[in-house]
């Protein structure tokens, strides 16, 4: 008897997701794919959809057509079982500033139902996960931004979800506290959980995502590996060049190669541009190097995904 | 139900104003400065005094109640709290009973702040165990029924001073509903209207009326407030919009 090879659940999944404020289309027929374990970052505009989807997602908002699933759950049929496998936390969202950071978790943690027993374990072991164990008796209206974020990030933890739904968990962070946090985020993909995170600072999103959805006006642009994105745009086809001496001379002979669409000096190097996304780079080197030239450098153009995302979008809003 | 870690929050977040308790210790004061008023007045008598000092109580569990819990909820909406105790799995009427509770308790020590004064008519003599229970009774019901005018204003409000106003024309209203419904029930010869006026006057031992079947009415009025709270709890749990 042939063994079926199991059924992979996705952990998030929309079909059609529909979601409208009188005649304004907030979401218009995203389908959106999410696998286990995966860190997925949620980009687009001020108004995008971003925050509609996570809410959606979160059932703190019912869609207006088309469905969601989280870890095989529907966020309107099922929406308790949603609840328990999620965290969620909101792009503002309050904290009791008169209680202590232990409290606060304890209490979250009796609203979960955890048994008192075990509850002050889980509140130490999400403390040392977010980096606040030396702020465990600190009240909360005290701590900084950054720690009061990092707080509501323990407080997402608490119940040990399988689905992290972070909408700008890093907005309104210094430099240092944005680094720890997305630090943090790598771990718990480590541990397993599926994180979606919805930033505007994208070359962040870019090393810690594995994959990316890029969403416009309420529609799906892209969904699919960082890389994916920048092969969609066309990038890949552009290398920098580095020679000692006369480069003006080496990009006149580059030129004139017909594989080479465009080849210019900037900054002291060379941006050459092939013609076709398929040709193979390396005759660059042979070029330069038969020709006389002492190549110091040849890479290939990292296209960030703030590039990406600007050339795939057009910059509308709703 | 898993209103124990709210009602826990609320009651520690509570001990921890310092308004509570210059609070309690002024409204203690006023009583106490009230009795000596009243005693240095022409209501010699125990029974007067008491009646002057249960209709201050009395007429103070409407405004000081409500005060206390008109932005209980709407301050968790303004600030982001409220959702995620949706999140968890709390329900609407866990968290108003739970807050509804709390409140409760801290009208309740308000109470406590006036028996000090309210002893000084019993040293006096005069007032029965039938009177005590009425007045208990009433005064149950006043802070049972302020208690859900402050929540359900608080439900259905976002910005504090909404929520106070609501709250104040709300128990406006049943402050005078209660005791007009209370002198309905009683069914003496004593004009309704009148014995409603001795209760919001208070003056000249009139919450000693000696009307029979009294302290039932008193009881009744306790428990259809009682109701009327579980009632809000069901219908704050239908119409809390859910951020």
């Amino acid at each position: 008897m042939a063994i079926e090879p199991p059924v992979i659940v996705p952990a998030v999944q929309t079909f059609k997701l529909t979601r409208t404020y009188g005649a304004m289309i907030a979401l218009n027929a995203l389908d959106l794919t999410v696998n286990k374990g995966d860190l997925f970052g949620f980009i687009g505009s001020n108004g995008a959809g971003k925050t509609t989807t996570l809410r959606i997602l979160a059932t703190f908002l019912t869609p207006s057509g088309g469905t969601a699933k989280v870890l095989g759950h529907d966020v309107v049929q099922d929406a308790d079982a949603v609840r328990h496998v999620i965290g969620y936390m909101p792009d503002f969202f309050g904290v009791y500033k008169d209680m202590e950071v232990t409290e606060y978790l304890d209490f979250f943690g009796a609203c979960y139902k955890i048994p008192s027993a075990q509850r002050e374990k889980t509140v130490n072991d999400v403390l040392e996960l977010v980096g606040l164990t030396e702020k465990r008796g600190a009240l909360i209206g005290a701590l900084s931004r950054g720690m009061q974020q990092r707080l509501g990030l323990a407080r997402v933890l608490i119940h040990d979800p399988q689905l992290l739904l972070l909408d700008e968990p890093a907005s309104g962070l210094d430099p240092r506290a944005r680094i720890e946090m997305m630090a943090i985020l790598q771990e718990l993909q480590r541990l397993g959980k599926t994180i979606i995170i919805s930033s505007h600072i994208l070359s962040e999103l870019q090393t810690l995502c594995n994959r990316v959805a890029i969403i416009e006006k309420g529609k799906l642009i892209y969904s699919g590996p960082v890389d994916g994105a920048r092969t969609q745009v066309g990038a890949g086809h552009v290398y920098w060049v580095r020679v000692v001496d006369d480069s003006p001379r080496a990009i006149e002979i580059l030129k004139a190669r017909e594989e080479v669409l465009e080849a210019n000096a900037v900054d002291g190097q060379i941006k050459l541009t092939l013609a076709s996304q398929d040709t193979d780079p390396s005759f660059i080197a042979d070029v330069i190097v038969k020709s006389g030239f002492k190549l110091t450098g040849l890479w290939e153009d990292e296209l960030g995904l703030e590039e990406v995302f600007l050339r795939v979008t057009k910059g509308e809003t709703q | 139900m898993n209103a124990s870690a709210v009602i826990l929050r609320e009651m520690r977040a509570e001990a921890r104003r310092p308004f509570t308790y210059w609070s309690r210790v002024l409204a203690g004061g006023i009583l106490l400065f009230a009795a000596t008023a009243v005693m240095q007045g022409d209501l010699g008598t125990g029974v007067g005094i008491f009646g002057a000092l249960n209709t201050l109580l009395f007429l103070s569990i409407w405004i000081i109640v409500p005060l206390l819990t008109a932005d209980c909820i709407s301050r968790e909406r303004r600030e982001g709290t409220l959702g995620l105790l949706f999140l968890t799995p709390l329900r609407a009427p866990s968290i108003i009973m739970a807050k509804g509770l709390v409140h409760g308790l801290r009208g309740a020590s308000y109470l406590l702040t006036a028996l000090p004064a309210i002893i000084i008519p019993f040293l006096l003599g005069g007032v029965s165990p039938s009177d005590l229970g009425r007045a208990a009774l009433l005064n149950f019901s006043a802070v049972v029924l302020a208690l859900s005018a402050g929540l359900l204003a608080s439900t259905f409000s976002i910005r504090w001073s909404r929520a106070v106003l609501t709250s104040a024309l709300l128990s406006g209203s049943l402050a005078v509903a209660l005791p007009a419904w209370h002198c309905w029930l009683l069914q003496s010869a004593v004009d309704r209207l009148e014995i409603q006026w001795m209760l919001l006057t208070g003056f000249g031992g009139k919450w000693s009326v000696g009307t029979p079947g009294a302290l039932i009415a008193a009881a009744q009025v306790s428990m259809a407030s009682v109701t009327f709270f579980i009632l809000v709890v069901f219908l704050a749990f239908f119409s809390t919009p859910f951020l």
